[in-house]
């Protein structure tokens, strides 16, 4: 009897491990790479705001040129040194009236250079460019736009302008 | 005699399961044609947050095989997600795996990617530093019709390249970066295939 209950559990085991190992036998792999490069952050420091003087009345545009006006706003993004980035902004954005329900839509044209010269600057169009550091890590904006003024209330007028910059 | 009872239970149970498996690789097995190997999350800040890579930038496999025949698939990563010599959060990436397969007879990867079957996802970081995703599905996908008969047996002459069929497996997921040190961050997956 202790024989027959031995014998038993050896095929049992036996059977168990011969399964186990046709799985195993059977089995083909692949390996997937999976990375990631760690950069320091981006960093957008704002050198000057963008200014749109006082209008004149019959005004019926102003325009601010980011490649050659004094008066575009200037942005320096640092980030890592010939590294790609994603620039993303809204282009048209309203601007309130500070003393009242007033708005006026502004349109923001941009321009960006690898190099800090505002005068060889290209524009930057479309809103989604993908650009890239110089090897210093820096990367120069210059802010511009239009606005509309044809249907304009007197008053003053404010709003902000949000840029995002992701690396690819 | 109550031992000798269970296990004769015990051997009845089992012996119930037909495992075709056991005999289909006896003439086949499964290719799988890495398409797209690697899954790279590219160049992430610091503090980036999440960043994600879906599954038009998954990682694919692609995996031939008996087109009635099941598959089972284990999708393992068996370190965290992090640089050389990492001990510590600060530089282990909190990585989320997603997996999804196509099997509905696409001719291609591109086309296989929009239908496709969610497989499930885990997260892998400091604290779980291993994951495992497991599923099985049939070459091609059977439509709901009752069953058809078992496969036809192996024999001379047989044409079997005429039942092979393509499945693709896309690999994909999300990091998550928040106060990571600056470096190259690594781990790879390992996919397992094996008939039922």
């Amino acid at each position: 009897m202790k024989k027959t209950i031995l014998s038993a559990i050896i095929i049992l085991i036996f059977s168990s491990f011969a399964k186990a190992q046709s799985t195993a036998e059977d089995a083909v792999s692949a390996n997937i790479r999976v990375n990631a490069v760690v950069v320091p952050s981006i960093e957008l420091i704002t050198v000057n705001s963008m200014r749109l003087g006082n209008m004149q009345p019959g005004q019926l545009e102003i325009y601010v040129n980011p490649v050659n006006s004094l008066n575009a706003g200037y942005m320096i993004a640092v980030g890592m040194p010939e590294t790609e980035f994603r620039l993303n902004y809204l282009s048209e954005r309203v601007l309130s009236q500070t003393n009242g329900n007033a708005t006026l839509t502004f349109t923001y044209v941009l321009s960006g250079n690898s190099i800090e010269n505002q005068s060889t600057s290209e524009l930057l169009e479309g809103g989604n460019r993908n650009i890239r550091f110089n090897e210093e890590g820096r990367y120069y904006i210059w802010v511009g736009g239009r606005l509309n003024l044809e249907n304009a209330q007197p008053g003053n007028y404010e709003g902000d302008f949000t840029i995002e910059i992701d690396y690819i | 005699m109550l031992v000798l009872f269970f296990l004769t239970f015990s051997i009845s149970v089992s012996g119930q399961e037909i495992n075709f498996g056991e005999y289909s690789s006896r003439y086949t097995t499964i290719s799988p044609i890495l398409i797209q190997p690697n899954l790279d999350f590219g160049t992430i800040a610091q503090n980036q947050g999440v960043k994600e890579r879906d599954i038009d930038e998954a990682a694919i496999i692609e995996l031939e095989g008996i087109k009635y025949l099941d598959v089972l698939v284990d999708i393992e990563v068996s370190s965290p997600f992090d640089t050389d010599g990492c001990d510590n959060t600060n530089c282990t990436l909190p990585f989320t795996l997603k997996a999804a397969y196509s099997n509905f007879g696409e001719s291609n990867e591109v086309s296989a990617q929009n239908k496709v079957v969610y497989i499930g996802e885990t997260t892998i970081d400091y604290s779980q530093q291993t994951g495992l995703l497991s599923t099985q599905f049939p070459i091609l996908h059977r439509t709901s019709a009752p069953p058809g008969p078992p496969p036809t047996p192996d024999y001379e002459g047989r044409n079997l390249e005429a039942q092979k069929e393509s499945a693709y497996l896309f690999i994909y997921g999300s990091v998550e970066a928040s106060g990571l040190i600056s470096g190259e961050y690594s781990t790879d997956i390992q996919v397992s295939i094996y008939y039922d």
